[in-house]
């Protein structure tokens, strides 16, 4: 790569960094990491690009893609844009897992309708964060989990259960389940040992009939093949619901129009939606016990059900839950969307209303509920934190 | 009547009125009641707008969620508030009221002495956070903190109950400054066609 294309992304970056370098954020974590991305830049300010070899320029490209991705989902990170109500539930979820408090959650809000996702490269590049300690000093304590998900619905508590989902990525990444759980099911293919078990795995992953798939699979692991995508989808559904219970399957069903054929990265929506209800119905077979199985061997962590149901109609009577403890914070999105899919006229008799609910009505009450409960309960801790 | 303190934890202890979260049962006085200020804003701004259109006169549309700005703030950090601007704000406690019984609000004397001024009525029956529209008259900035007790409540009972649902409500139990709705208040349309019968408009 020429020097000057280099300098060209450079360029950018600084040009990005003029008003990103002012951004304000509610989290210490963040302004320490903001501080480093600036020890960097300055790094590459003092450079001379045109006398670095090949192999030089490629790490600064690396060093630059690195900094310009942490602003991407910083500058949708700050204490204005943040949903914070939301991503406090998902740290709290991402503690369980992972509570070492070494990686922050963080957004980027995209303009397309149903773009949720995450995206692994801060988490999970080790060889960039290896140049910029050589090369600029700089260690990062903290990594960022970067979840993207739609502005239009940053606030959308009934749609954002897929960010569990989306969290789930992170997990299995974390503790690369996916390689693990492929290689087993593989093994029980070619084993052939017992029928239930045999029909259980088609039944998930079809094409796995095929024995020509079932070579290829076997002979070339990808991260990204069909096998490996299916499985990690399969994961991430089952972490969702832990917290969520069937709530994203609701979403689900209707970003995919219920499709009944898989893709090359996703499996059909009818099987997803099966696998999640038999696992919730405690009615697995194979390919569930196989999952329980390898992620409490690889992780520690028992698959289950760790929101908590809560019995009250507050919803229905306008005013917000009071959430008692962690656990109640995940249940409130089940309680939101039982309110949703209900019959409406519970809430218009509950809070004695005279005139005919319309969506709108419900869709603000239900999320400014949901939104509420949780700020109150970050509102109350830290308040009694600080009295303690 | 004014409803004094024993009025008012008589009526929470029955769940005839929420607010939640009480952070501190200090907040309840003798005859009033804090309340804090909450963690989301919306300030107005010089946008592209020439003007904030209170009427359906004009052809030319202008949205008014262009002439404000939303940001947001998290318990104990501050929200600096410039001389003659007006913010939307709200109460950090969400409140339910009891049919019978409506609210004054106003700020609290300490911050009247800061140059920030606000009167409002909540109506019986009224659920959500308060909206509160406040404006600096003073010439220098004041720096407000987030969660501290700004305003106070007086509580007042009536003898009859008014259902605040007995007709549709422009927001409900909102929880965060919303946009004025002034266009879709139902006088409008009437002055509108009085407007355009006496311009000769089609």
């Amino acid at each position: 790569m020429q020097p000057k294309l280099l300098e060209l992304h450079f360029s950018q970056l600084q040009t990005e960094w003029s008003t990103s370098k002012y951004n304000n954020y509610s989290d210490d974590r963040k302004n320490i990491y903001h501080a480093k991305l600036a020890t960097i830049i300055e790094g590459l300010g003092k450079e001379d690009f045109a006398t670095l070899d090949d192999s030089q320029i490629q790490e600064r490209y690396w060093v630059i893609f690195f900094v310009f991705k942490s602003l991407e989902f910083l500058n949708h990170s700050t204490r204005s844009t943040i949903p914070f109500e939301m991503v406090y539930v998902l740290e709290v979820a991402l503690k369980e897992w992972s509570p070492a408090n070494d990686y922050i959650i963080v957004t980027s809000l995209t303009n397309g309708m149903n773009e949720f996702s995450f995206d692994g490269s801060l988490s999970f590049y080790p060889f960039i964060y290896k140049y910029i300690e050589n090369l600029y000093g700089v260690y990062f304590d903290y990594k960022l989990v970067q979840i993207n998900l739609p502005e239009s619905t940053s606030r959308d508590y009934l749609a954002n259960v897929v960010l569990y989902h989306e969290l789930g990525h992170f997990i299995e990444k974390k503790f690369a389940i996916t390689r693990v759980i492929y290689k087993e099911l593989l093994a029980a293919v070619r084993r052939a040992s017992d029928p239930a078990e045999i029909n259980n795995i088609y039944r998930f992953f079809p094409y796995l009939r095929l024995p020509a798939k079932v070579d290829e699979f076997e002979n070339d692991y990808q991260e990204y093949n069909q096998l490996s995508m299916h499985i990690s989808e399969y994961f991430c559904d089952l972490f969702a619901s832990q917290y969520v219970k069937d709530c994203s399957n609701f979403y689900l069903e209707y970003v995919t129009l219920n499709q009944a054929v898989e893709s090359s990265t996703h499996p059909s929506t009818i099987n997803r939606i099966i696998f999640i209800n038999e696992y919730l119905d405690n009615k697995g077979g194979f390919v569930l016990s196989e999952y329980k199985r390898i992620v409490k061997r690889i992780t520690g962590m028992e698959i289950g059900y760790k929101g908590k149901d809560f019995s009250t109609s507050n919803f229905e009577s306008l005013i917000p839950v009071e959430v008692k403890e962690l656990s109640e914070l995940h249940g409130l999105f089940h309680y939101g969307w039982k309110v949703w899919l209900g019959e409406w006229e519970n809430i218009r008799q509950k809070a004695e209303i005279q005139f005919t609910l319309s969506n709108a009505d419900v869709y603000a009450i239900i999320n400014n509920l949901i939104e509420k409960s949780i700020g109150n309960f970050i509102v109350k801790n830290e308040w009694e934190l600080v009295k303690a | 009547m004014n409803l004094v303190k024993a009025d008012i934890d008589q009526l929470i202890q029955q769940g005839k009125l929420t607010i939640s979260p009480l952070l501190d049962a200090k907040q309840i006085g003798d005859m009033v009641i804090d309340f804090r200020l909450g963690t989301d804003f919306l300030v107005a701004i010089d946008g592209s707008n020439p003007f904030i259109d209170a009427s359906l006169n004009n052809n030319d549309k202008f949205p008014i969620k262009n002439s404000f700005q939303e940001t947001r703030r998290k318990l104990g950090e501050t929200f600096l508030f410039h001389p003659h601007q007006t913010v939307l704000a709200s109460s950090l406690e969400y409140v339910k009221l009891p049919k019978d019984v409506y609210v004054e609000l106003t700020m609290r004397s300490s911050y009247l002495r800061l140059g920030l001024s606000l009167a409002s009525i909540v109506q019986p029956g009224y659920c959500g956070c308060f909206s509160i529209e406040l404006t600096n008259v003073n010439k220098i900035p004041v720096n407000l903190t987030v969660g501290a007790p700004i305003m106070q409540a007086r509580l007042f009972k009536i003898s009859v109950e008014s259902n605040y649902f007995s007709k549709r409500r422009k927001y409900m139990c909102q929880v965060r400054p919303l946009i004025s709705a002034v266009a879709t208040d139902g006088d409008f349309a009437h002055l509108h066609e009085i407007w355009k019968q006496n311009n000769y408009q089609t």
